[in-house]
């Protein structure tokens, strides 16, 4: 079938069979920022927001988001600059291997954009479907603050 | 396999009359087995009349397309500890409960559901259109299969009432279908329990409401309230689970049980 | 070892940034355009003979390309193992046998146009088998009786180190120091236990997954998720029956390893298929399948028994380990070896030892290098026994334990008695602040506040406990790490490592190293790794040997190549070389003229205008002795007495691990290790059915932690400098993964007094344990 989807801001026209995931659609039209952990909507890897709700893009059959909003971690940073939730993984130490960050950086976003100044608590319920088994999650904690710091001071001064 | 992407229930309900129509909310229940979807696929994500929320005249009415997310966030609004915020917001994980809908996880009736019970506690009742149109309480289609295949659950409705709730959901770390939940709803007047609504879930019989415990409970007074002995109200169907074997599960809920009561009811403290 | 620039300071990852856009390429990422995809046939039965396969129905599929199995693939005996060569590890396996061990053992793989077509050519294979009795248990591998699944044709390549697969035993550790049966007779107190720890999934979050294809000259060019490049070049090569040469193995971003990946079980795969089709393959995992049939923790039985007096000295030790290889061997003789190794030293005082270890064959999951190596299972024992004899002479645990551990300036028997594969090395103590670390963690956990108080509140009791530990840095004389390094114009320098780092930050410290060296910013070395083609030898990552030896590689080859730029200098300055100060910041200066010489001057001298050589060298590096990282680690604990449910307050890691080179990613290497041992402490298990397959083989089931169960976690970097390691450096990656698990269990017997010697410890578990202390009865 053919399908329309606004990816990254972008529409994009694919044709796929029925049945395909939109992780793996994604995947296959090079969205590589989109992992592949497990397959069964439980470590997060896969996350992209669909209409602005972060979801496991592996559970998601393609054909339903059709006409829909998808956007990756990549559509985040505009242009050269990263965001700032992007430069606060990195600082804090939160990137080990890698493999989670997009989804984690995702889940963040999400939290933020609803939640500013967010308790320890609400940032573990906000990351409890993306896993990470090299950090211990330590260091993701502490990037999240820091990057609502960083979001904060930058609608201050915008 | 085909996709249809309609735009109203009348829509919906003219694609279930098809051969081999599969209603397709969030998609969740399919996938997460591996399954091969296949048949005509019914998107429902379009249908916005599925996906209302309303709170008048008494009684709340969720959409079957509502998400857990949506629901868990909407009925918080007004009240923090309602039943469905507690069991619907913890259930799965985030970007699931962006996805998974009542009436996908109604219709799919897992073993390990956060809804069935709280639902069964609400006295919700189920409005179906297709072959079957009509109201239906929970129990009435829990245990009709053919109400399952031809229909659309178009929402659910329970009475707006304020009760004090208590839900536990047993599971071995946080990301984990739960082995047995408990939902616990009372009401009390004047220091006396009006009424009180103990559902487990989990068990061999999918949902089984407590009697034996409302019924010592219901009437009574702080003097008179006795939380001893709650185990004997136990069913012996529950099953042997990863979280741990039939009877270890049988003694923590006896244990949620009572700490779940006494708390409701402002006892001491277990 | 002070006035460092560059090493102990917390330097951002070189690819966090990358990473974290989503930009940086993982394996699967790499996209070719006509690949073809390969799936894996798996068996059904744990223990079985192929009588016939016959592929012709899926073969005649179209879009399938081809279809290996035992009968049209040569048997080359192999083991997977990520080992230098000769391995010490049994060669049992070839790449399709005509028996399978156990469910999920490998029968047939497909190669085909796309993953859907390969998996419908799967279904089509006709599997003829016979079934053959299974064992599951280690305890009866070694039974007479009990079926054996390995014959004559599986052999040791090293030949001094025992095997014995006509009694199911993979491998045979004996040590005896001394006379334990006459210490034991002279112990005031004699206890014993047996103590047992389980199977685990390293779970990391990218599955394995490899990509082969052949570039315009006809060479193998494999890109892979691997810990191990070189040992996967050298067993894909030896399997094809190509030469090396022949073979390149390139290692993109990986998405964790903690041992899985040691290991070469898809390189072999994609590059037969490749080089068969002549089009570039394909493999990635499932996550079910790298439950099943990849890597997983060993098993072990550990029956301690010690003997002590009353004023806490340990007179006598026996530790008898029963290891579960599972079908095959890889890792067999060095996990089982490890675990005496890297554990039994720190009771150097203990002057009677016995160690007896058996690794055995049983058809279940096969196990392999997992982070702690053998160390992991070993302390759990140890710890829990510690925590017995000080209760039982009433001292303070935390005195007892300062007053035994070994000490700098000590040694110990048992590191000249064990090796891995080649003898032991003898070696004293030059570093350990274990003391400090125990003192440090204590307080950072409100110990004494804690111990011994049984604090309630409600069904909640609280209790606090401890562990010590240590790991090894390397393998001395057998892990061989090398660097390349060359001057660009401008003054930057490409560092090329074999190193392999799997999201740790190899890259990033071993550019910190060289930065040092060089006097210069991290961000004018670019670093180059795990390239078989381009970058020099290193046994790869494992053994916690990256920063020591790879790093002490890095420093030599540094510092070779400082000395021609010093020469360089002097001679655009027409000065002798020893007139000349390296100075920082990229420049040389000769005091006496008060003149500078820049890098860029340097190198454009270099290449461009006057005496015209490239500037670089090549360092290698071996370790002459493997220094002990230490941790001691604690556990706060509460536990719920009506329900067995352990909650972990806080878990406190106070690690000496030298001279961190980069304090925050030391730390994230703690922090990954805890938590980690955490799940495996409390909910990490495979369950399987009576037909030995794995019921659980998803993250459904197999529970691992998630941000909401994280505790508080606090990392102790204790001052320490060890004088053999790069600036002091010793290794940090493994050690901390073997506190938790014990901490916790002593938290627990602190708390309720019920100890538990068996992992994980489930709620059902801890409340019968709990109701047996209370009422006699389960």
């Amino acid at each position: 079938m053919r399908g329309s989807f606004v990816v990254n801001g972008s529409v994009r026209e694919w044709e796929f069979p029925e049945d395909m995931r939109l992780l793996d659609l994604l995947r296959r039209e090079g969205y590589g920022e989109v992992k592949c952990g497990c397959r069964e909507g439980m470590c997060g890897s896969c996350c992209v927001l669909l209409e602005e709700k972060i979801v496991n893009s592996c559970q998601v059959l393609a054909a339903s988001a059709t006409n829909k909003q998808i956007r990756t971690v990549e559509a985040l940073s505009e242009g050269e600059e990263p965001h700032p939730l992007v430069t606060a993984f990195a600082e804090a130490g939160a990137v080990q291997c890698g493999f989670c960050t997009p989804g984690m950086i995702l889940a963040a976003y999400c939290l933020l954009r609803d939640n500013p100044d967010p308790s320890e608590e609400e940032i573990k319920r906000a990351l409890d479907g993306n896993y990470c088994r090299c950090t211990g999650y330590v260091k993701i904690f502490d990037a999240v603050q820091r990057g609502a710091r960083k979001m904060r001071e930058k609608e201050v001064q915008e | 396999m085909e996709w249809f992407f309609p735009k109203t229930v009348d829509e919906v309900i003219e694609l279930l009359g098809k051969e081999d129509a599969v209603l397709h909310g969030g998609g969740t229940m399919l996938l997460r087995g591996g399954l091969r979807p296949s048949g005509k696929m019914v998107d429902l994500s379009g249908v916005e009349s599925l996906r209302q929320i309303v709170m008048e005249g008494g009684v709340t009415s969720l959409g079957g397309g509502v998400t857990y997310a949506e629901a868990a966030r909407r009925l918080g609004e007004s009240d923090p500890d309602h039943i469905l915020v507690q069991s619907l917001g913890k259930a799965a994980a985030t970007p699931l409960r962006n996805r998974i809908t009542l009436g996908g996880s109604v219709m799919a009736q897992p073993l390990w559901s956060d809804l069935l019970g709280p639902l069964t506690a609400l006295g919700a009742e189920l409005r179906l259109e297709g072959k079957n149109s009509g109201f239906f309480e929970m129990a009435e289609f829990l245990r009709s299969p053919e109400l399952r295949s031809g229909n659309l659950i178009h929402s659910l409705r329970f009475p707006s009432v304020s009760w004090r709730t208590w839900y536990h959901r047993e599971t071995r770390t946080s990301f984990d279908y739960p082995a047995f939940t408990l939902s616990l709803l009372c009401r009390q007047e004047g220091g006396r329990v009006k009424e009180l609504r103990v559902v487990l879930t989990g068990t061999s019989k999918k949902v089984e409401r407590l009697l034996g415990v409302e019924e010592r409970f219901q009437g009574r007074d702080a003097e008179e309230r006795n939380f001893r002995n709650l185990e004997e109200f136990l069913p012996e169907t529950f099953v042997d689970r990863p979280h741990g074997s039939a009877s270890y599960l049988r003694s923590v809920a006896a244990v949620a049980l009572e700490r779940g009561l006494r708390k409701l009811m402002g006892g001491d403290a277990a | 070892m002070k006035d460092l620039r560059q090493v102990g300071r917390s330097v951002v990852k070189t690819d966090a940034q990358g990473l974290a856009l989503g930009r940086a390429k993982f394996t699967d990422d790499l996209l070719e355009g006509d690949e073809l995809y390969c799936r894996i046939l798996e068996s059904p039965h744990a223990h079985a003979e192929i009588l016939s396969l016959d592929a012709s129905e899926a073969e005649a599929l179209p879009g399938v390309a081809a279809i290996f199995h035992g009968g049209n693939v040569p048997r080359i005996p192999y083991t997977s193992a990520g080992q230098g060569n000769p391995e010490p590890s049994p060669y049992d396996m070839v790449l399709f046998d005509t028996r399978v061990r156990f469910v999920g053992d490998r029968v047939a793989m497909v190669v085909a146009e796309s993953e859907e077509i390969a998996r419908e050519a799967l279904s089509k294979i006709r599997v003829e088998y016979r079934q053959l009795p299974a064992n599951f248990e280690a305890e009866r591998a070694r039974n007479p009786q009990t079926p054996k699944l390995h014959g004559p044709e599986a052999f040791m390549p090293i030949e001094e180190l025992s095997y014995r697969p006509e009694e199911n035993v993979a491998s045979e550790v004996l040590l005896t120091i001394g006379n334990p049966d006459g210490a034991f007779e002279e112990s005031d107190f004699v206890v014993e236990h047996t103590y047992s720890v389980h199977y685990a999934s390293h779970a990391a979050l990218e599955p394995h997954t490899a990509h082969a294809r052949l570039d315009p000259q006809g060479r193998l060019v494999i890109h892979t998720s691997t810990q191990v490049p070189f040992h996967a070049r050298r067993i894909t090569a030896k399997l094809l029956e190509i030469s090396p040469g022949k073979v390149r193995v390139i290692k993109p971003r990986i998405g964790g390893g903690f041992g899985g990946k040691q290991e070469v079980l898809l390189e072999p795969l994609v590059g037969l298929a490749a080089w068969k089709t002549r089009r570039p393959c394909r493999l990635t995992l499932s996550r079910k399948e790298v439950f099943t049939s990849a890597r997983t923790r060993h098993p072990m039985r550990v029956r301690l028994k010690t003997g002590f007096l009353k004023d806490g000295t340990i007179k006598a030790m026996e530790m008898e380990n029963l290891m579960t290889a599972g079908a095959y061997g890889p890792h067999a003789m060095t996990v089982l070896t490890v675990s005496a190794w890297k554990c039994l030293p720190l009771y150097n005082k203990v002057e009677h030892l016995r160690f007896t270890g058996h690794t055995v064959y049983t058809n279940t999951p096969v196990g392999g290098a997992y982070r702690g190596y053998g160390a992991t299972q070993s302390h759990f024992a140890t710890n829990q026994q510690l925590d017995i004899v000080a209760r039982t002479c009433g001292m303070d645990v935390l005195e007892l334990a300062k007053s035994l551990h070994i000490k700098e300036g000590e040694t110990s028997p048992v590191f000249e008695a064990l090796g891995e594969g080649k003898g032991g090395i003898s070696q004293t103590i030059t570093s350990c602040k274990l003391s400090e670390c125990i003192d440090r963690g204590a307080k950072a956990l409100g110990w004494y506040e804690k111990r011994d108080k049984k604090l309630r509140q409600g069904s909640w009791v609280r209790g606090v406990g401890m562990a010590i530990c240590m790991q090894g840095t390397g393998l001395p004389q057998i892990d061989l790490g090398s660097a390349t390094m060359k001057m660009n114009e401008g003054g930057s320098f490409n560092l090329l490592v074999g190193a392999t780092d799997l999201g740790t930050g190899s890259d990033t410290i071993l550019a910190q190293i060289a930065a040092e060296v060089l006097g210069i910013s991290t961000e004018d070395i670019i670093v180059t790794s795990s390239d078989t083609d381009v970058t020099p030898f290193d046994v790869g990552a494992y053994a916690s040997s990256t920063t020591y030896v790879s790093g002490g590689a890095v420093k030599r080859c540094a510092e070779a190549v400082r000395e021609q730029i010093c020469h360089a200098a002097g001679e655009i300055l027409g000065v002798p070389r020893e007139e000349l100060i390296f100075g920082s910041g990229g420049e040389i200066r000769h005091p006496g003229r008060g003149e500078t010489v820049t890098f860029a001057q340097v190198a454009q001298h270099t290449l461009y205008g006057g005496t015209l050589r490239q500037i670089g060298a090549t360092g290698s590096f071996t370790g002459e002795v493997s220094p002990p990282p230490f941790t001691a680690q604690f556990a706060d604990i509460s536990v719920d007495c009506d329900t067995g449910r352990i909650k972990v307050h806080h878990l406190v890691t106070a690690i000496d691990c030298g001279q961190p080179i980069n304090p925050a990613l030391a730390e994230g290497q703690v922090e990954g290790a805890v938590l980690n041992a955490l799940g495996y402490a409390l909910y990490e298990e495979y369950r399987f059915d009576e037909k030995g397959r794995v019921t659980n083989a998803s993250f459904w089931d197999y529970k691992v932690p998630g941000s909401e169960d994280t505790p508080k976690i606090t990392t102790i970097l204790v001052d320490s400098c060890e004088e053999t390691g790069p600036y002091g450096a010793k290794s940090v990656s493994e050690v901390p993964m073997n506190g938790p698990a014990p901490a916790i269990a002593n938290a627990l017997y602190d708390a309720a007094g019920v100890r538990i010697y068996h992992l994980p410890l489930t709620p059902e578990k801890v409340l019968e344990a709990l109701k047996k202390e209370k009422w006699g009865t389960p």
